[in-house]
């Protein structure tokens, strides 16, 4: 007895720790070895801080302005120059970028939420509660995107205030974009509940919505997350481009759409390039560091991309 | 009455396919007492797993439904609650362990979630108390190392460590039946010892009623206090354990017996009952045996028999074995 207490001893002592490796932490580990997708973090960080400490990073307010100095090159007080109101251009792209960055989140949240939720119930439940929510995903899915987000934003947001404009856009670029996750949600889960965890959920008097929360959208994370980071990316172009329409976000809130509007006039296209190159830059920088996590994420998560 | 935990009484389990109606358990009685062992046997198919189901009502509807029968469950009939209710009850009074260690448990979760989970569904326990619990039940099944295991995921263990966490999941909130269908089927003969005595040593501690589902006699005679033999969806024959494999009655019971191997003789090959489990959708006339059985005689071949109490606690349902008796 003494012998096999001191054997068991000498094993704990000698073999290391063993350290248990969830699957967050694998992915994290797979992650880590796509720099490009680094590449995309860091970029995408940089972003996100410089619009969120942009009252520490410039000594101006968004809209103030400054009829002496209006349309001026860059230059060491104003680093982007001014527009044609004289405010400080620097400030307004920083400004732009909280808006900006705010309604991809935000849009791409309710996305998610509706896309996912609609997709689990479709699957969970089947049936005919399936055949209605998908019909209506493929309603929604067969509108061209544009057009509808335009007839909505000139008739819901004709006559409000900037402010209530920024979330009328975000619902609207969220409420029309998650059919694409849904389905694919709703396709996992009908493979999903056959497997016997799902029955042995309900052997323990496990209710139904908690099974398709707590046990099944979990399992598809991996895609919703892919999803979510994709739709961000979306959202920002459909944001700036409702913007630059002139039917998103309004001025003098700026958005780096409605800065990029600027180059709808010839004249400052020609001659005043910094008034649409750095938005448009900004704009490209966010979707494609996003895009780039997405991709990354994807491999990550993706069980079979083990290499 | 009062020492049954269970009782169903002519329990109709019906599947409507397109083919036509599959009668999965078609008029299944039987009880279970507090404590106590009570095995189902039978072919694959013959709608062991179907009693099982349906008694927690888990039958996917459509295309089954459960037709007719109670199920009294300390006196309730499970099959007329309503839904919350038979909620409170699956994982709490009555629950079940499953026959794929692999796939019973959720990948994304760890081990010690997903025993908390029932625990603070049914026992309102608060998280640290349902993982004190947790941590409990996992040195309950003899897992070692129980307060690392708790923050590990399925993937990290063996498939007889995955059944023994069913066993913990589906004993955690100390039910009164435990239904384990083919618990140890999926499982290497070491574990299923193993398992099988945990579950043994259970029943004795916490005084739980266990059905037991398996096609294994050996594991019935270690285990069972009581079994019934299915064929087609009906019972053919019930009795003690020890009476049973003493003095089968049913031809379809001493078949069973017959094929299975034994170490006293030096048989060349096993016996097996001749023909196949016949298609659920044609089932012959008279007994549902009757094509596969050597005894048959043309009464069997026109009705069907009923279940008949031959001696006491013994029940066959065969027109020979009743008539040897007289």
């Amino acid at each position: 007895m003494e012998s096999k207490v001191m054997i068991e001893d000498s094993q704990q002592q000698n073999i290391p720790k063993e350290q248990s490796i969830g699957p967050w932490k694998m992915v994290w580990i797979k992650f880590k070895k796509k720099k490009i997708a680094l590449v995309g973090v860091f970029i995408l960080v940089i972003l996100v801080l410089s619009s969120v400490f942009a009252p520490f990073l410039t000594p101006y307010g968004q809209e103030e302005m400054n009829f002496t100095n209006i349309n001026a090159a860059p230059s060491r007080e104003h680093l982007l120059g001014t527009d044609n109101l004289g405010r400080d251009y620097l400030t307004r792209l920083l400004y732009g970028g909280r808006i900006s960055l705010m309604v991809g989140v935000i849009s791409a949240f309710i996305s998610v939420t509706l896309g996912s939720t609609i997709g689990g119930i479709a699957g969970f439940f089947g049936g005919r509660i399936d055949n209605v929510l998908m019909r209506f995903a493929e309603i929604v899915m067969s509108f061209p995107f544009l057009p509808l987000a335009i007839t909505i934003s000139a008739v819901v947001g004709a006559d409000v205030e900037p402010e209530t404009k920024m979330y009328i856009v975000m619902m609207i670029i969220g409420g029309l974009s998650w059919p694409g996750l849904s389905r694919i949600v709703r396709g996992q889960i009908l493979s999903l509940k056959e497997q016997e965890f799902v029955l042995a959920a309900k052997a323990l008097g496990i209710p139904n919505y908690k099974i398709i929360l707590k046990h099944l959208i979990p399992n598809t994370i991996g895609y919703i997350i892919v999803s979510a980071a994709l739709g961000m990316a979306g959202a920002i172009m459909s944001e700036s481009a409702l913007s630059f329409l002139g039917l998103g976000v309004v001025p003098p809130t700026p958005t780096w759409g409605n800065m990029v509007q600027n180059a709808r006039n010839l004249h400052v296209l020609r001659t005043r390039p910094w008034l649409w190159i750095p938005p448009g830059i900004a704009i490209l920088a966010a979707v494609m560091s996003i895009n780039l996590i997405g991709d990354g994420l994807r491999d990550a998560i993706d069980p079979k991309s083990n290499n | 009455m009062s020492d049954k935990v269970l009782e169903v009484k002519n329990l109709k389990t019906y599947f409507y396919t397109d083919k036509g109606v599959v009668k999965a358990v078609d008029g299944v009685d039987f009880s279970i007492e507090y404590g106590k062992t009570l095995g189902i046997v039978g072919e694959s198919g013959c709608g062991k797993s179907i009693t099982s189901m349906s008694v927690l009502r888990l039958i996917p509807t459509p295309p089954g439904k459960i037709e007719d029968g109670e199920v009294l469950f300390e006196g309730r009939d499970l099959l007329k609650v309503s839904d919350k209710e038979i909620r409170s009850i699956r994982g709490n009074d009555i629950s079940m362990i499953f026959q794929e260690p692999m796939t019973s448990l959720n990948p994304v979760f760890t081990i010690g979630d997903q025993i908390m989970e029932a625990l603070m569904l049914h026992q309102k326990l608060t998280d640290e108390e349902a993982r004190k619990k947790a941590i409990e039940m996992i040195k309950l099944v003899n897992i070692p190392r129980a307060e690392k295991i708790v923050d590990e995921y399925p993937h990290q263990l063996s498939g007889g460590m995955r059944q023994r966490v069913m066993i913990a999941m589906s004993l955690a909130c100390m039910p009164k039946l435990l239904i384990a269908d083919e618990p140890t089927t999926a499982l290497d003969v070491t574990i299923q010892a193993q398992v099988l005595e945990i579950m043994n040593d259970l029943k004795e501690k916490l005084n739980t009623a266990i059905m037991l589902i398996t096609h294994d006699l050996g594991v019935i005679a270690e285990m069972a206090d009581h079994v019934i033999v299915m064929y087609c969806g009906k019972v053919v024959e019930e009795a003690p354990v020890q009476e049973l494999f003493d003095n089968p009655k049913h031809p379809y019971t001493m078949g069973l017996l017959n094929s299975k191997p034994s170490i006293i003789e030096n048989k060349e090959r096993l016996e097996s009952i001749e023909g196949s489990v016949p298609n659920p959708k044609f089932l012959p006339k008279g007994c549902y045996f009757n094509p596969r059985c050597k005894f048959a005689i043309e009464k069997c071949r026109q009705e069907q028999p009923t279940l008949e109490e031959i001696t006491p606690g013994h029940k066959v349902s065969c027109f020979v074995a009743c008539k040897e008796v007289e």
